[in-house]
């Protein structure tokens, strides 16, 4: 079944199965990743991914078609990480504990050794960044929001979008400075 | 136009006609701009999608045929509560299907907004209780105990002794504990949320298997949820004016977090005005 976001999703709220299989497998690479980006690793990405995708199913009626979908999209599984990712908030204790390592997927063969390496410590150093600044990179890079949908996805102004996208930046900047990630600017 | 306000405005909207003349004259800002493109696609490269495992649709596709039940939600039904015109005063926890008698005279009102109060909370969709509690049966020292659990904040926990010290008894840990085994009103005041100092859960009233449940049920739920079209966070729960629907939710693991996005705390709710009891206090 082919058709546009929107007219998929109309099709949900009419409780049409085959058009939500579609839009599930059109997205699924991209809303996992967001997870993924958040999360660390793989299990607890599935799944928040799939909740994020049952709720999509089950709201289908509180979409507002002002919106694209992929805002929407994003907007829930954001919401799906920060419920996830509160199960690592031991209890009050650890405040921000560092996920595990990626399950970092192997440099593809024309990857240069050292680009690959930068690429694994980079994404190792995002997990270090706070959660909320986390998550609003993962949706701008991994999902490919734009700002103005990050910011709709999140429901918080542009600027503040700017605002952790930037200290997000100078964190890695500083974490990274001495392995290529902007080494220049120092 | 001075450099920093080149940076700002490329960082913006990238390179306008009067930037780029800019960066034709400037080099350290050349230099600059190139550096941020550069972060730009190692960041983009960093954080690119990745594939979703082949699993993934078919178990969202069965959790469609059939939704799983919400671990704990049947333990509402199971609920006996007595109260006064001032409040709580009694939760139990009675057999699967005994009769409920419903609760007589002035304190009907509070048992029956509890009642809900309670279904929400053990479905996940509750992380505040609005219902006063009556403890005035009790002596001081509990109630002073249970007043002090109920500032533990949802999905926290502390210890007996953390507990005994902010009311200012550190050596009566066992007596917390006693005092807390006897809670008149579970889950209503959290005393699921004191645990032992070793990191187990230690004993629970109604029965210590439902304690570990309870508190990963409050893991796995996000306390605060901001009203994007109105820009207000409220507790969980909070459902007025109007239910939050669900395209118009945005979850927050922190205040801080709805606060750092220009979210507003609810007047009505107040997330901002709970006093949390500290932890990590030591004798």
């Amino acid at each position: 079944m082919e058709g546009s976001d929107e007219a998929l999703l109309r099709g949900i709220q009419a409780g049409d199965v085959r058009a939500f299989e579609t839009l599930v497998r059109r997205h699924q690479d991209r809303i996992f990743s967001v997870a993924y980006r958040m999360l660390g690793n793989a299990a607890d990405a599935e799944e928040a991914a799939s909740a994020a995708f049952l709720k999509v199913y089950r709201h289908a009626a509180s979409y507002d078609s002002r919106w694209k979908v992929t805002t929407w999209l994003g907007r829930l599984v954001a919401n799906c990480c920060v419920d996830h990712y509160r199960r690592r908030l031991r209890q009050g204790r650890k405040p921000d504990p560092l996920p595990g390592d990626p399950d970092g997927r192997a440099g593809s063969p024309e990857e240069d050794y050292a680009a690959g390496e930068r690429r694994r410590l980079l994404e190792k150093a995002v997990l270090t960044l706070p959660p909320e600044t986390r998550l609003i990179l993962s949706l701008r890079y991994a999902q490919g929001l734009s700002l103005g949908e990050v910011a709709r996805a999140r429901g918080m102004g542009e600027e503040a979008v700017k605002g952790h996208l930037r200290r997000g930046k100078d964190a890695l900047r500083r974490r990274l400075g001495r392995l290529g990630f902007e080494g220049r600017e120092r | 136009m001075t450099c920093a306000q080149v940076r700002e405005r490329l960082r913006a909207e990238g390179p306008g006609k009067a930037a780029r003349a800019h960066l034709e004259a400037c080099p350290r800002c050349r230099q600059w701009w190139e550096a941020e493109q550069a972060s730009e696609r190692h960041l983009a490269t960093a954080l690119q999608w990745v594939q979703a495992p082949p699993s993934l649709l078919g178990r969202i596709l069965a959790a469609v045929e059939h939704p799983p039940a919400p671990p704990m939600a049947d333990l509402g039904d199971r609920l006996l509560i007595e109260a006064t015109e001032a409040g709580l005063t009694a939760i139990h926890l009675v057999p699967e299907g005994a009769l409920r008698p419903p609760v007589p005279g002035p304190g009907r009102t509070w048992a029956e907004r509890a009642a809900a109060e309670l279904r929400e909370y053990l479905a996940g969709e509750r992380a505040f209780f609005d219902v006063p509690w009556d403890l005035r049966a009790l002596p001081l020292f509990s109630r002073r105990v249970l007043e002090a659990a109920a500032r533990i904040p949802f999905g926290e926990v502390r210890t007996y002794g953390e507990l005994a010290l902010a009311i200012g008894a550190p050596r009566a840990s066992r007596a917390v504990g006693n005092a807390l085994g006897s809670n008149p009103v579970p889950l209503v005041i959290p005393c699921h949320r004191v645990i032992r100092g070793d990191g187990t859960t230690g004993g629970y009233g109604l029965g210590p298997a439902l304690k570990p449940r309870l508190l990963a049920l409050e893991a796995s739920v996000s306390p605060f949820v901001g009203r994007a079209s109105t820009g207000f966070v409220c507790r969980l729960g909070c459902d007025r004016p109007r239910p939050i629907p669900e395209g118009d939710r945005v979850h927050f693991a922190r205040l801080a977090d709805a606060r750092a996005a220009d979210f507003r705390p609810c007047s009505l709710c107040r997330p901002h005005a709970a006093r949390a009891l500290p932890f990590g206090l030591r004798a």
